[in-house]
């Protein structure tokens, strides 16, 4: 059942001064729990802030135990979440076989603008950081959608101390990893992931950021950049770059984002900021092949 | 009756074309994880004992 007095719209924030994280220019605020609770330890040092005035208030909760929440979820991530409706809230139940059938986590939230997290103690030891993955990034991603301002990309971003941003999107297995090593040996750019990123519109100008979630080189970086166009990598046999109509790389940007496919507005919205995306920077197919190469086209390159 | 447009470089026309695009749902849905020990991008600490089904990228 729903903590029905628990509006956090409405109510104070926070009794006390909450910790805060800033992940592509949202901010979180985590209070409540224990002191472990809101101590996301050193991992996401880089993305503290000391004040800031909070987009997503967080509370954080235990209970004793929870039970699997009743009724058919309105979408089944096939991993550790899914998500239920109930009235105008939405409720995320994660839950792992390794734990059992009961989730260890449960997230409620009505428009993404204060979430409260309930962690179950009889599964979660008492240090467990409440906004693990995937809890932070699903909150971070639905309120970009839900509010149509922004969208995380699958790919590696990268600032080049000379030429600036670079961001090059790909699926599992097109490149992002090797592009990023080839880069950080050549150029020793700053990377600000190399796997997920944001992108927000900020004044008619398309901005980068840096995520936690990173991949397998495990880059993280909580600085953003300025881009002038995003290149969609391919295998191929030889460095090739490739111009793609808006529409195309529209269909190309949202097969590589990470959409809330539970929710139509924020499907739509997803859709409509790439749209704007693709009419603020040209978007290029870019085949390489795993060599120095790659990079000297990519940093030549001229629209 | 004269076609006013004529001389004045008309473009062909082009019917629309349907471009199909590959999705991954297994990589677009998250909470899959990048590797059987850790859950989302690896080097995360997990709670979730490896349970995580399929590799997210």
């Amino acid at each position: 059942m729903l903590d029905e007095t628990a509006s956090f719209e409405t109510s104070p924030r926070f009794d006390s001064q909450p910790s805060l994280l800033c992940v592509g220019d949202v901010v979180l605020g985590i209070d409540g729990g224990s002191s472990h609770h809101t101590d996301p330890g050193s991992k996401l040092d880089v993305f503290r802030i000391a004040e800031g005035d909070p987009d997503i208030n967080v509370r954080i909760e235990v209970e004793e135990s929870l039970k699997p929440w009743s009724g058919e979820p309105a979408f089944d991530s096939g991993a550790v979440w899914k998500v239920f409706h109930e009235r105008d809230q939405l409720v995320f139940d994660f839950a792992s076989d390794a734990l059992g059938c009961d989730p260890y986590k449960r997230m409620q939230t009505r428009n993404f603008v204060s979430a409260q997290i309930i962690l179950n103690g009889d599964l979660l030891p008492d240090h467990a950081w409440p906004l693990e993955y995937p809890a932070d990034e699903l909150l971070i991603t639905n309120y970009l959608a839900h509010y149509g301002l922004g969208v995380e990309v699958h790919g590696c971003g990268l600032i080049d101390q000379e030429r600036g941003g670079f961001l090059f999107l790909g699926h599992s297995g097109a490149g992002k990893s090797t592009t990023t090593r080839l880069w950080k040996s050549v150029r020793d750019p700053e990377i600000l992931s190399d796997d997920r990123i944001i992108l927000r519109l900020h004044e008619g100008e398309l901005w980068m950021y840096g995520t936690p979630w990173h991949g397998e080189a495990a880059f993280a970086s909580a600085e953003k950049a300025k881009l002038n166009r995003i290149f969609i990598l391919q295998h191929g046999p030889d460095n090739e770059v490739t111009a793609l109509s808006p529409a195309r790389a529209a269909g190309e940007l949202f097969a590589r984002c990470f959409p809330p496919f539970h929710s139509a507005h924020g499907l739509q919205n997803t859709v409509e900021f790439l749209e704007r995306v693709v009419s603020t920077v040209p978007c290029y197919e870019s085949q390489f092949v795993p060599d120095n190469g790659a990079v000297e086209i990519a940093l030549n390159f001229h629209d | 009756m004269k076609d006013g447009n004529e001389g004045k470089g008309k473009s062909t026309y082009q019917s629309p074309r349907v471009t199909a695009i590959s999705l991954r749902p297994e990589e677009a849905v998250l909470g899959h994880c990048k590797s059987p020990s850790s859950a989302g991008p690896v080097g995360a600490s997990c709670v979730t004992g490896g349970a995580c089904k399929t590799q997210g990228s």
